[in-house]
């Protein structure tokens, strides 16, 4: 209204605020990623064959009787198999990991992003849901130093879904320059990253 | 008519499997009680004998146990139940696997009021009913429990009787039944009341003056925490983060863990006794109802907000303390995943594509099947194994062995390695309380019981039993070696002249 008022428009009022908007997030994430790179050794979140047969074999040895049907039918590689990948692929979206990786800005606009797909039932936001799932599924075989870096866009790429929410009215874009604020002191009591590195050397 | 005779006949039947998974073999798995129970049981036999706690104070408000200061209820809880079946194992389970199948039936009871459905009320009693979190609290005995049964009854009183003054003055006794049960009611019944005004603030205002009954009632029962703050205190101090110097960071951290689909699905609690390995909190059949629940209540135009703020309250007594994710103290989650699961298979059973339908439902109903039976077989086979250490067993063993021939000796010391052997021997020696009160020595010793740390060095002229961990120095002429039930030597007993 007040802009309104000095003869700037709608549309340019909705253009800077959906500007602001991607900038706050771009810029709490850039600066995650600054301070990622002090990182020297990543946590590993894979999973792999090996684990499988070790789980197996470290269970077994709780049974009666090892070699019994019963033990093959509770303790097998068929369903350990997809226990142990169902665990790697969900601490990908474990709140803590998110919170860590993506910060309080980038949990909450994912989070609403999430909302705005189921509630609004978006064809397009669910592909987008269903393409995450596939990147997020390939991490879980891969071991490399980029799988957190692949996470990140990955995730925060469904921050797009809340653009609407923010831009609605000025209580929301002030939420969002919150939000930055509290990200950037959370990045800044956390700049050891404890979900994502295991060892780093502070800048 | 014929329709609630069967919704009837199928929740006795729910109940029945609800009673059966809780009391199976309840004194033998898990394989020995820790020493919390010891203690309740304990204190529990000494109040029925002698109306006084182990440290002879009179019906006591709260009981001081290792310094923990339990609250009241948790501990005359288990007096009828001692009396009627002995001071053992099972008679100290016995009212956390009853109180725990009361449960089901009052979650059938909230449910049925939340959703006016009784194909999701029965649903939620049966999924609680078959619950590995319910079930692994249900059967041993915790305060969080009864914690969990009050304050469910509390909220389901309130929803029936909510127009009455009879029902309010109801659901205050309950909500201060469940205030005095476990530390963590401080936090969690003060929320859920806060969360039931906020809910029903227009039907409240109504009553005006008839509340001032019930606040009365719920106050008469804060008196017992109110008088013994200070103690009460102790307990909240060791486990809290309070005093932590980035408490916002941890307690963030804390609250988000209890949402960790790993914790829910797929791990559970790190501490043993909370969960059998290899599972989460909940089946893994029940993630995709759960969240298909979720998101048909977030949908609907008319919002159960209880639920939804329940959920999203129900994390934070938890969160005050560490580590996280704590199952026990979480407890606050119990009837929610099964009534969102509910909520969530029902709507699958509304999908109009028939062989659709057919598919999701005989899939989840095999791969349910599947996790149930997984279940009980880590339960009854793997746990007592697997976690025999976590539940301090090789104590009721030794005393077994003991019991028979202490008449022997004129010393009988015990290494304390384990911690608390004073309250293990009390409890399986069934010590009578008021010859302990004057013969004890502190957690040293009582009676010819001797307690010592890195070594023992004899005080009494006479033959003494040696009762020392495996690697412990002990007398040359062993008597019996103690195993565990995961096969772990655990004691060595040994005899010096």
């Amino acid at each position: 209204m007040l802009f309104t008022k000095f003869g700037i428009s709608e549309e340019k009022i909705n253009k800077s605020k959906l500007l602001l908007f991607f900038v706050l997030i771009a810029s709490a994430i850039i600066f995650r990623l600054w301070q990622s790179t002090g990182c020297t050794a990543y946590l590993v979140k894979q999973f792999k064959l090996s684990d499988v047969t070790l789980s197996v074999e470290s269970e077994r040895i709780y049974e009666q009787n090892p070699n019994s049907i019963e033990a093959k039918i509770f303790n097998n590689k068929l369903t350990t198999a997809p226990h142990l990948l169902a665990e790697v692929f969900t601490s990908y979206f474990e709140p803590r990991y998110l919170l860590n990786l993506i910060g309080p800005i980038g949990t909450i606009t994912v989070t609403i992003g999430v909302w705005t797909i189921i509630k609004k039932r978006s064809k397009k936001g669910l592909f987008h849901l269903a393409a995450i799932s596939l990147v997020i599924l390939y991490l879980t075989f891969q071991n490399q130093k980029e799988n957190h870096l692949i996470a990140l866009i990955s995730l925060l790429s469904l921050s797009a879904w809340s653009k609407s929410f923010f831009v609605e009215n000025k209580w929301n874009i002030t939420l969002l320059i919150a939000l930055f604020i509290i990200s950037i002191w959370y990045f800044m009591i956390t700049w050891h990253l404890p979900q994502i590195c295991n060892e780093i050397i502070f800048k | 008519m014929k329709s609630f005779l069967n919704s009837k006949f199928v929740l006795v039947l729910i109940v029945l499997i609800a009673f059966v998974l809780r009391f199976y073999q309840l004194g033998v798995v898990p394989p020995h009680l820790n020493w919390d129970e010891a203690s309740n049981g304990y204190n529990a036999y000494s109040i029925l004998k002698t109306g006084r706690d182990e440290y002879g104070n009179f019906m006591p408000q709260t009981f001081k146990a290792f310094g923990d200061y339990n609250l009241a209820l948790s501990v005359y809880t288990l007096v009828p139940s001692i009396a009627i079946f002995g001071l053992n194992q099972f008679a100290v389970r016995f009212p956390s696997a009853l109180l725990g199948t009361l449960t089901i039936l009052v979650t059938y009871l909230l449910a049925l009021k939340i959703f006016q459905n009784k194909k999701i009320a029965l649903l939620s009693a049966f999924l609680l009913a078959i619950d590995p979190w319910h079930l692994q609290f249900s059967r041993y005995d915790h305060e969080a429990n009864f914690m969990v049964f009050w304050s469910i009854l509390g909220v389901t009183t309130y929803l029936y009787g909510k127009r009455s003054q009879k029902g309010l003055v109801l659901t205050a006794a309950f909500f201060g039944l469940a205030l005095n049960t476990y530390h963590g009611a401080k936090i969690w019944i003060p929320l859920i009341l806060i969360l039931l005004a906020v809910t029903n603030f227009k039907s409240l205002l109504k009553f005006r003056k008839k509340l001032i009954l019930p606040v009365v009632v719920f106050l008469i029962f804060t008196i017992p925490i109110i008088s013994n703050f200070q103690n009460s205190l102790i307990r909240g101090q060791s486990v809290g983060i309070f005093s932590k110097k980035d408490f916002l960071q941890t307690f963030i951290s804390n609250y988000l863990s209890h949402y960790n689909l790993n914790f829910l699905f797929t791990n559970g609690d790190s501490i043993g006794r909370h969960s059998v390995s290899g599972m989460g909190e909940l089946y893994v059949f029940e993630l995709p109802l759960v969240l298909a629940g979720l998101v048909f209540l977030i949908h609907q135009k008319e919002k159960k907000w209880l639920l939804l703020l329940w959920f999203l309250t129900a994390a934070i007594p938890a969160a005050l303390a560490s580590p996280t994710p704590h199952a026990l103290r979480a407890l606050t989650f119990i009837p929610l995943y099964p009534m969102f699961a509910s909520v969530g298979f029902y709507q699958i059973t509304k999908i109009r594509n028939n062989y659709f339908k057919q598919a999701i439902l005989t899939t989840l109903i095999l791969i349910g099947s599947y996790n149930v039976a997984t279940y009980l077989h880590l339960y009854y086979i793997h746990y007592p194994r697997q976690k025999a250490l976590d539940w301090q067993d090789g104590f009721r063993q030794t005393m077994d062995y003991i019991k028979n021939i202490e008449g022997n000796y004129q010393t009988i010391a015990i290494s304390n390695y384990y911690g608390h052997p004073y309250i293990f021997t009390l409890f399986y020696s069934q010590y009578p309380p008021d010859k302990y009160f004057g013969t004890k020595d502190g957690e040293n010793g009582f009676d010819k019981y001797e307690f010592f740390g890195a070594s023992w060095g004899k005080t009494k002229p006479g033959k003494a039993l040696l009762v020392t961990p495996m690697w412990q120095s002990h007398a040359p002429k062993v008597l019996k070696n103690i195993y565990s039930t995961d096969g772990d030597l655990r004691y060595v007993i040994s005899e010096t002249e």
